[in-house]
């Protein structure tokens, strides 16, 4: 399978292609779009794809096509927001927690796990309940589930960093503490954490669309893609077209981020031995 | 001259029927006698509080003394006749010789019994019903006094809270366990969040129904729904989503039933100090900005009337001549800066402010959604911001009692029994239990103090008039919608129609192939 995907289409080049062309449409959507993407036009209603509006347009007379891309800056700049939160903490306390050892580790690690026994769209959906609805309590919710998968990997990893001869050496000469988590120990956890965090990502996307489509987050009628999905429903037998639109949108970037995460991945196996000991699974997200 | 022995005769046959009759009443379900309902709500036999007990009167378990025919005109349920004896007594003649489904008689005294334990466990039925003193003058004779002259007791009585309950609905702490009732249909048996089976009554004083049986299936998903009629899962369907009625409509393997009905949805201002529709010249201009065509049509399909006043022009209360609005945005720009504002390139602003309306809704009611998005998207064009909640309705309940909203968005069924005096004394007077809007306008609420006292006739007509007249003016509220009952069977349905009061599904009549 692996061999299979690193040739053809799915070479490195073409993995992260897919997702550059993504990244740019969601990027350049302003000047792509051929509508604003909340303009209604009611008469216009439920009209079939045409050249104004490629993919047609939606209950209220908007254009799908227009939305998906508005929709994929909210819905992707919150997921990056997320990633980006949940791995920094993850990396502070998985650091310290896997340098210093001892009793806080035991209590941060039987922390992680406790919340990973937890399915994490629910305590997302709880604290979002708690947090009163908005796009910032979703955020939170989730990288506050989330970041316990960083704490976990990196603190691994650091121990078995640790444990290395130059590590040792550096301690020896007397390093502080602080340079060597800087300049021995973070560089060279990097690649599986970008790795973990391409996975990341497309959960999170997932997550977010999710709660979206749940009701949480996002205001009804704004441009997301679960938003959209859950608010074209009502429409689904009528115009299949308009759940399926935003529905491929999401499977295609998640699939193009895991792609990429792969090749990030691929990469760094070959070029760093040392990350062999580390078994795959542990840099796989929890789904 | 009947004899003793002839009696015992008769008895002994009467219990060898019975108990030859039941174990074949399930054969007969299968034989296409049982018909099977998808609903929105979930029945909840087992309480009377939800929906104000609705489902009973709805599903015909219980009757209530007055009922409402297809034109809404007052007709005999467990009442025959009814008078006003004096200005504060109505005075009912009452059916002779109905029995409960448990056996034991209706009469007076258990009319009597049943009303009285509703108004000790429903706070809003002695609202309803302004009722000082109710009376078992006779077996078939019951007195109602009134706290003030009441006129519209009679319609009053047609609400689905009044219906009649035999002594053993309830336990001996007087606490609701289970429907017994007189109605054609006999509570049988539900399960959570599944079903609720109701069977006929065999002893049903009015004309039995036809059918054998009925399963109310709890169907949430408006998506689902529509399908477990398409794939004969169940044969009738109550709310169908707007999207799906032209296409059921186009298939000849079922029948759409779409009639006007009681209901009506708007947006309910909140007048108090918190917020910006504090100001009523602000209320008028949001009133002006809406299309309701528009809305109608982008919401739900064209199905329902656009409503510019709070009753529908077909309703007999309704006001004549009512200074309607319409879609003018200029007036309504023309109020706005009255009350302050000013336009600032696209957004209405004040004090460097932009107008914001926090719009709150709550999403079990499928068509809550598209109306309560629909009316913030027209808002928007208008430049007025908008911030769109929903949420369940007690979540959305809870704000609002905090008065911590601008708009809610909501649904009430103001012409459902016939008189204007039910809604617009439990929800806008000042003093009413269910007016969490912070309006007030004493001169409203003098009117609809006159109005329930007054006999039907040119000077109630012209009271109520005046108070219509007033909720347009003065606005606590934005009409958006005019209900259409939307339901869709099978083809092999037969014999249903559409209730006006939206509050009876009346399968009576109903038969199936």
């Amino acid at each position: 399978m692996r061999k299979h995907l690193d040739s053809g289409p799915f070479s490195g080049v073409s993995k992260s292609g897919l997702l550059a062309i993504l990244v740019l449409a969601v990027v350049a959507a302003p000047v792509l779009a051929p509508h604003p993407p909340d303009q209604i036009d009611i008469l216009n209603r439920l009209i079939p794809p045409s050249w104004s509006h490629p993919l047609g347009t939606d209950q209220m007379g908007r254009d799908v096509f227009s939305r998906l891309l508005y929709a994929g800056r909210l819905t992707a700049g919150s997921a990056l927001l997320v990633v980006l939160a949940a791995a920094s903490f993850g990396t502070l306390l998985g650091t310290v927690s896997g340098y210093l050892g001892g009793w806080p580790d035991r209590l941060l690690m039987r922390f992680c796990e406790g919340l990973s026994v937890l399915p994490a769209l629910a305590i997302a959906m709880i604290i979002a309940g708690v947090m009163g609805l908005g796009l910032a309590a979703v955020i939170v919710s989730l990288a506050a589930v989330h970041w316990t998968e960083y704490a976990r990997l990196v603190r691994n990893m650091i121990l078995v960093e640790r444990a290395k001869l130059y590590v040792q050496a550096a301690e020896a000469l007397g390093s502080p503490r602080s340079r060597i988590i800087r300049r021995h120990l973070l560089p060279n956890i990097f690649g599986p954490l970008l790795t973990m965090s391409a996975y990341s990502l497309s959960w999170v996307i997932l997550a977010f669309a999710g709660l979206s489509f749940l009701g949480l987050g996002v205001e009804p009628g704004t441009a997301e893609w679960g938003r959209m999905i859950a608010d074209a429903r009502g429409h689904m037998r009528s115009h299949p077209y308009l759940v399926m639109a935003p529905g491929f949108t999401i499977m295609g970037f998640v699939m193009a981020i895991n792609l990429l995460g792969d090749g990030i991945g691929d990469r760094f196996r070959s070029r760093q031995t040392s990350l062999l000991t580390l078994p795959k699974s542990t840099l796989k997200p929890r789904r | 001259m009947i004899t003793r022995r002839t009696l015992a005769r008769l008895a002994f046959a009467l219990a060898a029927t019975t108990t030859f009759a039941l174990p074949q009443a399930p054969a007969l379900a299968e034989d296409g006698k049982t018909l099977t309902v998808a609903t929105m709500w979930e029945a909840l036999p087992l309480s009377m509080k939800p929906r104000r007990s609705r489902f009973f009167n709805e599903s015909e378990i219980l009757d209530t003394l007055i009922k409402l025919d297809f034109d809404m005109n007052l007709v005999p349920g467990l009442a025959t006749s009814w008078e006003r004896v004096s200005p504060t007594v109505w005075r009912f003649e009452l059916r002779d010789g109905v029995t409960f489904h448990d056996g034991s008689a209706f009469n007076a005294e258990a009319a009597k019994f049943s009303l009285e334990r509703v108004i000790a466990l429903l706070p809003y039925a002695a609202d309803l019903l302004n009722v000082k003193d109710i009376r078992a003058v006779s077996d078939t004779v019951l007195e109602i006094e009134t706290a003030e002259p009441f006129s519209a007791l009679p319609n009053q009585l047609t609400d689905a809270i009044t219906v009649i309950y035999a002594a053993s609905s309830f336990d001996e702490n007087g606490e609701f366990v289970k429907p017994v009732g007189t109605g054609p249909w006999v509570f049988e048996d539900y399960k959570k969040q599944d079903r609720t089976t109701v069977v006929r009554n065999e002893n049903y004083w009015g004309e039995a129904p036809k059918l054998d049986e009925i399963v109310y299936r709890y169907i949430p998903d408006h998506n689902a729904r529509a399908l477990a009629l398409e794939t004969g899962e169940v044969d009738f369907v109550v709310h169908l989503l707007p999207s799906d009625v032209a296409r059921m409509k186009a298939d000849e393997n079922f029948k759409v039933y779409m009639e006007p009905s009681a209901g009506l949805y708007y947006g309910a201002f909140n007048a108090g100090d918190k917020s910006v529709l504090h100001d009523p010249k602000v209320r008028q201009a949001v009133n002006l900005m809406v299309d309701r065509e528009i809305l109608v049509k982008g919401a739900l399909d064209g199905i329902g009337k656009p409503a510019w006043t709070f009753f529908p022009d077909d309703f007999p209360w309704a006001a004549k001549e009512i200074s309607s609005y319409s879609f003018d945005t200029e007036r309504a720009g023309d109020l706005l800066k009255e009350a302050g504002y000013e336009k600032n390139g696209t957004t209405w602003e004040k004090d460097g402010k932009p107008l914001t309306l926090r719009i709150l809704s709550y999403s079990s009611r499928a068509e809550m959604a598209p109306i309560t998005e629909t009316m913030a998207a027209l808002l928007e064009q208008q430049g007025i911001k908008t911030k769109v909640e929903l949420f369940t309705w007690a979540g959305m309940l809870d704000l609002v009692k905090q008065g911590d909203y601008d708009v809610s968005v909501v649904f009430w069924t103001p012409e459902m029994t016939g008189h204007p005096d039910l809604h617009l004394k439990s929800q806008f007077h000042s003093k009413a239990g269910l007016n969490y809007q912070n309006w007030s306008n004493l001169e409203f609420d003098a009117l609809v103090d006159k109005g329930r006292t007054l006999d039907a006739g040119p000077e109630a007509m012209e009271t109520y008039a005046k108070a219509q007249e007033i909720l347009q003016q003065d606005a606590p509220i934005i009409p958006l919608v005019h209900k259409i009952y939307v339901a869709a069977s099978s083809k092999d349905v037969s014999g249903y129609q559409v209730h006006p009061s939206g509050f009876f599904y009346n399968f009576k009549n109903a038969t199936k192939n």
